[in-house]
Order: C-alpha cells, then structure tokens, then sequence
C-alpha cells in the first residue's frame, strides 16, 4: 500500500490537518509520502517525517493560484509512481487540487470521511450524514488511485520517532488557461 | 471549452443549481440503494441562491443572460422555478433515470457535457450542494472545460473583461482575478439573494426548461450512475450516540478542566 497525503504550508508549517492524515496513514503500513506545497523548510519537512513520512515531494507555488498546475504536476507523479490512495483535507486549498486531479485522473473523490479502513488491498471511506446522525461506508471500486477528502480532528496527530525524509523537488507546469489567474493584491487577515 | 477572451459587456453567464428535499423535512435513505429519497416537491438548494443571485447582478451589470444548469430528478420543478423567478432566463436539466447513483465527477461530466453545449463566458456554482456536499464538483468541472477556477468567493466583481474575487483561505482572504472564460465557486453570505417579485413568479412558468437526457449528450449508460462512479455503498448504520453532558462548577480552577478537554480531543 503506497499511501501519499497532500500537505499545503500555513504560516511556514504544514497544516495540523496534513499530520492528523499522515498519522492515520502510517496505521496502514506500507510506504507513505507527503506531497507539500509552499515555500519549504528543513522545519518543515522534519515535521513532516516525524508523522511518518519517508519521502516529500516539494512543490513550490509561483505566482498564480496553484491548484490547476499542482493537480498536472501530481497527475505526472501518479504516472510515475503508482500511489493506491491519495489524502486531501476538507480545506479551501486541498479541495481545489483533489477535485482538478480527479477530473484530470478520471478516478472519484470520496469526501467528508471521518474514518477510512484499509484491508486487503480494499479501501472504504466513512462520512457522516443527515446530521451526524448516520455514518456512510463506501468502497471504491476498479483501479487506483484512490483519493479522499479527510474532516480536520477525524485523527490525532501523533508524532513518532524523527526522521529526515527524501526531499524530491517537483517544478509546477505552466498552465495556459491559469496562467493569468493570480492574486494582485497580498493575502489579509 | 475554446477559450476566447470576454471584453466584459453582454455576458454569458450560466449558474449550476440543485434542487434538493426540503430542508425542513426529514430526509430518508432507500432502504435497497441507501441513495436519498426525492420527492416531487423539491426546493432550490439555499447556497445556489447565492450564485443566482452574483449571476443576475453580473448580468444586469453588463447586459448579459443567466441560464441555470443542473442534474438532477426533475419532479415538478418546483426549486428550478424558484430560480427562474428570481430572474435567470432560461434553464437545463440533465434530467435521467440512469444517473441515479452518479458520484461527483459524473455529475461534473454531466454538467461538463451541458455547459460545452452553452458555452458560457462565466460558470457560477456554489461550493457545495447541502445534500450531497462532496465540494468538489466545481474544480472537477473547470479541469474539464480546461478553465481556471477562482474558487471560495466571498466577495466578486468584475471589469474589463476580468473577474476579481476575495477567495477565503485558511487565514482570512486573498484577492484574485482572472480573464474570461472562467468557472466561480461562490460561497454563502457572498450577496443577499433577492425574493422572486410576482411578476417574476409568473414569468417563471413560460421561460424554457430543456430536459436532455444523458445519451442526449453523448454520455453512455457505462459513464454514468453507480456503474460509472467507481464506488459502491459498502454499509449504512446509525451513528455513535453521544454521551451525555456534564456539568462542571467553577470554583476558581474551570479553566483547567477546559484546557485538559481540548487536549483531550486534539484541538490544542
């Protein structure tokens, strides 16, 4: 089980929610490997690897809005090297890139989990409905990648033994339809 | 999608809208598909109006059309028309037995085969529907068409043939434009959604609804529904319930059993 969880730097740091998705995933066994976007830092990727990550594939955002052009370069990664099952976050910038490299990928998202099983080479996703008041078990079906989109506190984020993972840098395409697509204005609080 | 450039004046505009249950009404499962039951009586989802309603203003701001597209069971259109009354010109739905079951990205290849059809300057959707809410079938959509995405709007204008946004993020907003075509996601609180006048009303009943099927677009039974959604409902049960409350007393010292609860469910 190759497992690969979507990380997106927030003030230097990957998200808590990227670390609660890497714990649960270390519980799966097998390989697992963050995909990070931002600046990057040594800080960050030992934070990275202390959650169970033995690799980082750093992509480094330019100056217009990333999703479009993260979700190609993971579409490329995901040719490259197979991951059965991809981790986003219910998060403004996970789900732009879970949802483009759905479409891009033609593979479904299961969204909302608040547990994901992964035996026997099968994978289902549990979310909430009607209120909290009935849980959803869902499988996926056919060939992978498999990907999900994890609630924040679905899983602690428990640090294990520190570890310096591979850092693989990733260069972001251009892409021509996004390309005019950018912030003139700074972020504000 | 060919994308061409928009010089702002006379925009095309479609706004993609559900209709749902009632809110207000219990929701049930089918007890074989576990899918949700519908009835002919539905309503415009409540975060659709939202984009209706940035789709209408662009409109009249530039002399422009809003046509709503959707899929889902027609019934009796009762929450189309609610949308057409508020303004929108005219309306298509992908209305067809064989979708039920359809996941998100079909439901984007659907509504994909439409707007290829319409050719919009801009596409409008909400960010998340309120009985599905996947929240991904606008970013599915713009990859697509092949469009950029400005998605998470609370805040939209537009000039020059450029749509700006605020797009919310994690620490606040940020702003963000982008030439024509292009896809919006809009969230709730984005405008104050205008009440249907009267008129409106009666205007609702004449305007043109197309109802293709999904063959009508192109689409084979293979891509669509549960057998084109490569996912399976494995199990539905009741959820955990939750204990009851305890009530602790203040004597100086609370604050300490608040910070251990909150270590205690992660949230510091």
């Amino acid at each position: 089980m190759q497992t690969w969880v979507f990380a997106e730097e927030i003030d230097g740091a990957p998200t808590s929610l990227s670390l609660e998705m890497l714990s649960k995933a270390r519980t799966f066994g097998g390989d697992l490997a963050a995909v990070y976007l931002g600046a990057g830092s040594e800080a960050a990727f030992a934070t990275l690897g202390a959650h169970g990550a033995t690799r980082v594939f750093h992509l480094v955002p330019g100056a217009s809005l990333p999703a479009a052009a993260a979700a190609a370069a993971l579409a490329g990664l995901i040719a490259e090297h197979h991951p059965d099952l991809l981790l986003f976050g219910v998060a403004f910038t996970d789900r732009d890139v879970a949802g483009r490299l759905s479409a891009r990928i033609d593979r479904p998202v299961l969204a909302n989990a608040v547990d994901i099983r992964a035996a026997e080479g099968r994978v289902t996703v549990i979310n909430e409905i009607l209120g909290g008041s009935t849980l959803v078990e869902t499988a996926y079906q056919g060939a992978g990648p498999w990907i999900a989109l994890v609630r924040s506190k679905s899983f602690a984020a428990e640090a294990g033994a520190a570890s310096s993972p591979e850092v693989v840098p990733v260069a972001l395409p251009v892409m021509t339809h996004s390309k005019d697509c950018r912030a003139p204005e700074p972020a504000s609080a | 999608m060919v994308p061409q450039s928009h010089t702002g004046s006379d925009m095309k505009i479609a706004v993609c809208v559900k209709q749902i249950p009632d809110p207000n009404t219990p929701y049930a499962l089918d007890p074989e598909t576990h899918f949700v039951q519908r009835p002919q009586d539905q309503v415009l989802d409540d975060t659709d109006r939202y984009g209706v309603e940035v789709g209408l203003q662009l409109a009249e701001a530039t002399g422009g059309t809003v046509t709503l597209v959707s899929m889902c069971p027609a019934g009796n259109l009762q929450g189309i028309r609610q949308a057409l009354a508020m303004g929108a010109h005219k309306a298509v739905i992908v209305n067809d037995p064989a979708l039920r079951g359809s996941g998100a990205l079909v439901t984007a290849k659907v509504l994909a085969a439409v707007l290829r059809k319409e050719q919009p300057d801009l596409i409008i959707a909400g960010t998340e529907s309120t009985d599905g809410y996947t929240g991904v079938v606008p970013q599915q959509l713009a990859e697509l068409l092949g469009l950029p995405s400005l998605t998470f709007a609370r805040k939209v204008t537009q000039g020059d043939g450029k749509v700006r946004i605020e797009r919310m993020t994690a620490t606040g907003y940020e702003v963000v434009e982008s030439s024509l075509p292009a896809l919006l996601s809009v969230t709730s609180g984005v405008v104050e959604p205008r009440y249907p006048t009267f008129k409106g009303i009666m205007a609702a009943k004449t305007k043109p609804i197309e109802q293709p099927t999904a063959a009508d677009l192109g689409l084979s039974p293979q891509e669509i529904g549960s057998a084109g959604s490569a996912q399976e409902i494995a199990g539905v049960r009741a959820a955990p319930e939750r204990g009851a409350g305890r009530k602790v007393v203040d004597e100086g010292e609370a604050y300490l059993e608040i910070v251990r609860l909150l270590e205690q469910v992660k949230v510091i």
